[in-house]
C-alpha cells in the first residue's frame, strides 16, 4: 500500500480538478456538519486515505503530532468551558460537565480530520498540480509561487552548506553568544546578496526565454478523461446539495445545554448515506480498479 | 557555393559603462570587430578569461545584449526568436520545480497553441532521450543533466543558431563530453549554427570548423580550425600556446609544417612516421617523491569506514586510506563515485557511520565545489585579510595570482576562474597545513594551474584534491587513488597511474600508449622530440 501503488492508483492519477473538488467536498463536510458520529466516520476516512496514498510511514509520523494537538483541545475544552447540564464532578471548584466533553471530542475530531486531510492533500495534490489549477486563473503568481517553492529548500541546503564550509575554514575558538549571533547575521547576509547575485542571471534567463513578452499559453499538462468528468459532476452536485442542506438547517447539532441524540432519522439518515457515499468514492474507485486488476490477471493465466 | 552568411559583424566595439564612487569608470569589452557567421558551421571562440568573449556572443541575440555603448553594426537576417542561449551556470536556467516545466517555459512564453507544444515537447524530449528526468526535481539532477536540459529547453522553438556561453566550463569531464556529442548530433543531422565560447578548448575542439581567438577585447586570429591552432603555436609566447588543445601542440611539436591534430587518434597515426630524438628521463622530482613516502608520518588514517546519505546505499563502503604528510594527493573516480563524501569526512563536516578516520592536522583549509559558499564579505581584499594577517604572503599571492584588478570586488561578481583564484589566495593566507580541494580547477586557464600547483607546493601543507582534471593530477600530484563504487580500487604514484591506465589517462598517453607508455605529459613529448 501507500507510495508504491500511488502511480498506478485510478484515482491518483485524476485530474488535479476533480481532485480539488474532492477536497472542497471534503472539507466542506468537516465544516459543516455538527453531529458527531458523521464527522467520525469523515475522521476515518481521511486517515484511510492518508494512509492509502501518502503511505504508513508519512501517516504515522504526521499523526503523532495530529493526536497531541487534537488532545490538547479535547482537555482545554473540557477545562474552560463549563457549560451543560450534567455535571460529572467538580476540579478545583469548576464543574466538568458532560456536554463539554462531547463538544470537545467534536472539536478534536473536526480539527484532526483537517490535519489529516492536508497529509493526503499534499500527496495528491502536488505544488505543481496545485499550481496548474491556479495558472489559468492567476498565470503569475502561481509562477512565482512556483519559483519561490523551488528556492526554499534551495536556501536551507545552502545555508547548511555554507555553515559547514565556514566552520571548518575557521579558527576553532569558544565563541560568546553575541559573536556567534554576529556570525549568524554574517551567513544571512552573505546568503542574501548570493540570492539576489543569481537572481539577475536567472532574470536574464528568463528573459532571453522571452518570458513577459506575448501572453503565456500553458502547456496542457493534463487532459479530463470521462471519469474525470463523472467524477467530477459528482463531487460539484454533492457539495451545492450539503451547502443547501446546511441553509436549511439540516446539519446542525445541539451540544449545549443538553446533548441531543446521536441517532439519525428521515432526512439526516439521507444525508448521511449520500455523504458517506461520496466522500468514501476514491476507495470504491479503488476496488473497482483493483477487482479488474484480478480478473485481467486471472484471465491471463487461464489462457 | 559559398555559405550563407547569417549574422555579419561590421567594425563592432563595446564599452561598459561603470559608474564607481560617482566616477565615471567605463571599461572597453570589444573593439573593432569584424567577423561573419555562416549558416551551417560551428564557431568557437577563444581566449583568456576577461577577453570580451561572452560580450562577444550576448551581442549576437537582441534579448542578452548587455548594457553599454555599442558602435559599429551587427547585421542578422536571422529572427531574434530563432537565435538561442544557453549560459554557462546550470544552476541559473532551471527555475521551476519539475524538468517539465522548465522545458514547456519557452513554448508557453511564446504564446504556442498546446497542440504544437505538445508535439515539440514530445518529440525533442525523445529526440535526446530524457523522458525519465521530465517528473524530477531540477535540484536532483547532476550539472551536466541540468545543462542537456536548458539546451533542450532552448531547442524547442526550433532555432536557426545557437549561442552557447562557455557551456562545458563547470562540467566534469564525462558530462562534457557527452554535451558535445549532443551538440555534433545537432549540428550534424539537424545543420543548427552553433557559435560557443570556451577556454579550455580540449574537449571542444575537434567540433569546431572555425576558430576566433581573442585577446584584451580584439580578435586576433580567425579562421580555419587548423590554420588558427597554427597561428596560435606559431606566436611562440607559451601563455598563448597553453590555449592549444595538448594534442595539437604536440603534434605542432614535434612537425610544424603539417596541420594540427585535433583528436589523440591524429596524432596517433602522425608520430608513426617520426622516431624521438632523446629518450625520457626520469624527472628528479620523481625521485624526491619516493623518498618522501617512505619516511613521512601520517596525516590522515582511516580505517574501514563507511558511510550512507539515505537508507538505500552506502556512499562510501569499506574504505582505507593513508595520507602521509606533505604529499599532493589526487582522488579520481567518476561522477557519484563518493569523492566529495570522502573529502567531507576527512575534512570532519560529515561523521563516519562505521569505522575511523583520524586526523592529525593542525590548520585545515577547504575549498568547496560550489565557491559561493566560501565567501561571506564584500571584496575580495575583506575576504582575504584578517587579524595578524603575514602582508609580505598577502602581496606575493596578490601578484602571483594576478588578483589586483579584482581585489575590491564582490566576489559574486567573478568569473569562475576569478573565484578559484581568490580562494586559493584566502587559504594560503591562512597558512594551513592541511589543504582539501574539491575540484580546484574546474574553470581555470591552464597557466594558471601551474601557478596554483607552484603555490601549494611551496605552501608545504598536505594536499588532498578530488578532480577529474587528468592532465592536472598527471602534472602536479605525487600519488592518484581511484575511487570506484564507494571503496579505493587503486593507489599509485601519479605517473604510473597513468602510464598504466589505458582509457582514464591524458590524451598524450592515449595517443603514444602503444608506442611508448612512458609519455604521459606534454613535458615528456617536449623532452623526447627535443622542440623541433
Amino acid at each position: 500500500m501507500g507510495i508504491h501503488n500511488r502511480m498506478i492508483s485510478p484515482f491518483y492519477i485524476s485530474h488535479p480538478f476533480t481532485l480539488f473538488m474532492y477536497y472542497t467536498a471534503l472539507f466542506s463536510c468537516i465544516f459543516i456538519f455538527k453531529n458527531p458520529f458523521i464527522i467520525l466516520s469523515l475522521f476515518t476516512a481521511c486517515c484511510l486515505m492518508a494512509m492509502c496514498y501518502s503511505g504508513m510511514d508519512k501517516f504515522l509520523k504526521s499523526m503523532k503530532w495530529i493526536v497531541l494537538i487534537g488532545a490538547a483541545v479535547l482537555a482545554l475544552n473540557i477545562l474552560l468551558v463549563h457549560k451543560g447540564s450534567s455535571v460529572m464532578f467538580y476540579l478545583f471548584k469548576n464543574p466538568i460537565t458532560k456536554e463539554a466533553l462531547i463538544y470537545g471530542l467534536y472539536n478534536m475530531l473536526m480539527l484532526m480530520s483537517v490535519m489529516t486531510a492536508f497529509i493526503s492533500f499534499n500527496t495528491l495534490l502536488d505544488s505543481s498540480k496545485f499550481l496548474y489549477l491556479f495558472s489559468n486563473i492567476l498565470p503569475k503568481t502561481s509562477f512565482v509561487f512556483d519559483m519561490a517553492l523551488r528556492y526554499i529548500p534551495l536556501f536551507k541546503k545552502r545555508a547548511s552548506d555554507l555553515a559547514a564550509v565556514q566552520s571548518v575554514n575557521s579558527e576553532k575558538v569558544n565563541k560568546s553568544v553575541r559573536e556567534k549571533i554576529q556570525t549568524y547575521g554574517i551567513y544571512l547576509k552573505a546568503l542574501t546578496s548570493w540570492t539576489l547575485e543569481e537572481g539577475m542571471d536567472t532574470a536574464l534567463s528568463l528573459k532571453v526565454k522571452n518570458y513577459g513578452t506575448f501572453n503565456k499559453v500553458h502547456y496542457a499538462r493534463y487532459r479530463y478523461t470521462l471519469r474525470d468528468i463523472l467524477l467530477l459532476s459528482v463531487f460539484m452536485a454533492f457539495t451545492l446539495f450539503i451547502y443547501i442542506a446546511a441553509i436549511l438547517g439540516n446539519t446542525g447539532f445541539t451540544y449545549y445545554p443538553v446533548t441531543a441524540s446521536v441517532g439519525l432519522k428521515d432526512f439526516n439518515l439521507v444525508l448521511y448515506g449520500v455523504t458517506v457515499l461520496v466522500i468514501y468514492l476514491p476507495f470504491i474507485n479503488e476496488g473497482i480498479a483493483s477487482l479488474k486488476r484480478g480478473f485481467v490477471k486471472l484471465w491471463l493465466q487461464k489462457r | 557555393m559559398a555559405p550563407k552568411t547569417l549574422i555579419s559583424i561590421k567594425d563592432m566595439g563595446f564599452t561598459y559603462e561603470n559608474y564607481i564612487q560617482g566616477k565615471t569608470r567605463n571599461k572597453v569589452a570589444l573593439t573593432d570587430i569584424n567577423l561573419d557567421i555562416y549558416e551551417g558551421e560551428i564557431l568557437l571562440v577563444m581566449g583568456p578569461s576577461g577577453c570580451g568573449k561572452t560580450t562577444l556572443l550576448r551581442s549576437l541575440k537582441k534579448e542578452a545584449a548587455p548594457y553599454g555603448i555599442v558602435t559599429g553594426s551587427v547585421e542578422s537576417i536571422t529572427d531574434s526568436s530563432k537565435i538561442s542561449i544557453v549560459f554557462s551556470n546550470p544552476e541559473t536556467q532551471l527555475v521551476t520545480t519539475t524538468v517539465l516545466s522548465d522545458l514547456a517555459l519557452a513554448m508557453e512564453n511564446l504564446g504556442y497553441d498546446p497542440y504544437t507544444q505538445k508535439k515539440r515537447m514530445s518529440e525533442t524530449v525523445s529526440y535526446f532521450g530524457i523522458e525519465d528526468l521530465l517528473h524530477r526535481h531540477p535540484d536532483t539532477l547532476s550539472g551536466g543533466q541540468k545543462q542537456i536540459v536548458s539546451l533542450c529547453s532552448s531547442l524547442m522553438v526550433h532555432p536557426e543558431i545557437l549561442l552557447l556561453d562557455e557551456p562545458i566550463s563547470q562540467l566534469d569531464p564525462i558530462s562534457a563530453l557527452e554535451f558535445t556529442d549532443v551538440l555534433r548530433r545537432l549540428n550534424e543531422e539537424l545543420g543548427i549554427t552553433i557559435v560557443m565560447t570556451e577556454h579550455r578548448p580540449d574537449d571542444v575542439i575537434s567540433l569546431a570548423n572555425r576558430i576566433v581567438y581573442m585577446e584584451r577585447s580584439k580578435i586576433v586570429f580567425q579562421g580555419d580550425t587548423r590554420d588558427v591552432l597554427k597561428n596560435l603555436w606559431e606566436t611562440d609566447s607559451s601563455s598563448i600556446r597553453d590555449f592549444l588543445p595538448v594534442v595539437s601542440k604536440c603534434s605542432l611539436l614535434i612537425d610544424k609544417d603539417i596541420p594540427a591534430c585535433i583528436t589523440p587518434k591524429e596524432l596517433k597515426l602522425m608520430i608513426k612516421d617520426y622516431m624521438p630524438i632523446n629518450k625520457p628521463v626520469l624527472k628528479e622530482e620523481d625521485k624526491e617523491k619516493d623518498t618522501v613516502s617512505e619516511s613521512s608520518e601520517k596525516a590522515v588514517r582511516i580505517r574501514e569506514l563507511f558511510f550512507a546519505y539515505g537508507k538505500e546505499k552506502y556512499a562510501i563502503r569499506n574504505l582505507d586510506l593513508d595520507i602521509d604528510k606533505g604529499e599532493f594527493l589526487c582522488i579520481m573516480g567518476s561522477n557519484g563515485s563518493g569523492k566529495s563524501t570522502l573529502l567531507k569526512i576527512i575534512s570532519g563536516i560529515l561523521k563516519p557511520h562505521i569505522g575511523k578516520a583520524k586526523t592529525s592536522y593542525s590548520k585545515i583549509q577547504y575549498m568547496p565545489q560550489d565557491l559561493n559558499s566560501f565567501f561571506t564579505e564584500d571584496t575580495v581584499h575583506e575576504q582575504m585579510s584578517f587579524k595578524d594577517m603575514d602582508e609580505d604572503l598577502y602581496l606575493s599571492l596578490t601578484e602571483k595570482l594576478y588578483l589586483k584588478e579584482i581585489l575590491y570586488k564582490h566576489p559574486y561578481d567573478l568569473s569562475a576562474g576569478e573565484q578559484q583564484k581568490a580562494v586559493l589566495a584566502c587559504m594560503l593566507l591562512k597558512k594551513p597545513d592541511f589543504i582539501i580541494l574539491d575540484e580546484p580547477t574546474k574553470s581555470m586557464d591552464p597557466s594558471l594551474k601551474r601557478v596554483i600547483s607552484q603555490l601549494l607546493k611551496q605552501s608545504e601543507a598536505t594536499v588532498v584534491c578530488a578532480t577529474h582534471d587528468l592532465e592536472f593530477a598527471a602534472n602536479y600530484a605525487s600519488r592518484c587513488v581511484m575511487l570506484f563504487n564507494g571503496e579505493i580500487a587503486y593507489s599509485m604514484d601519479a605517473r604510473s597511474f597513468f602510464k598504466e591506465n589505458r582509457y582514464y589517462t591524458t590524451s598524450v598517453n592515449r595517443a603514444f600508449n602503444q608506442i611508448n607508455a612512458d609519455m604521459v605529459l606534454y613535458e615528456d613529448v617536449e623532452n623526447a622530440f627535443g622542440g623541433k
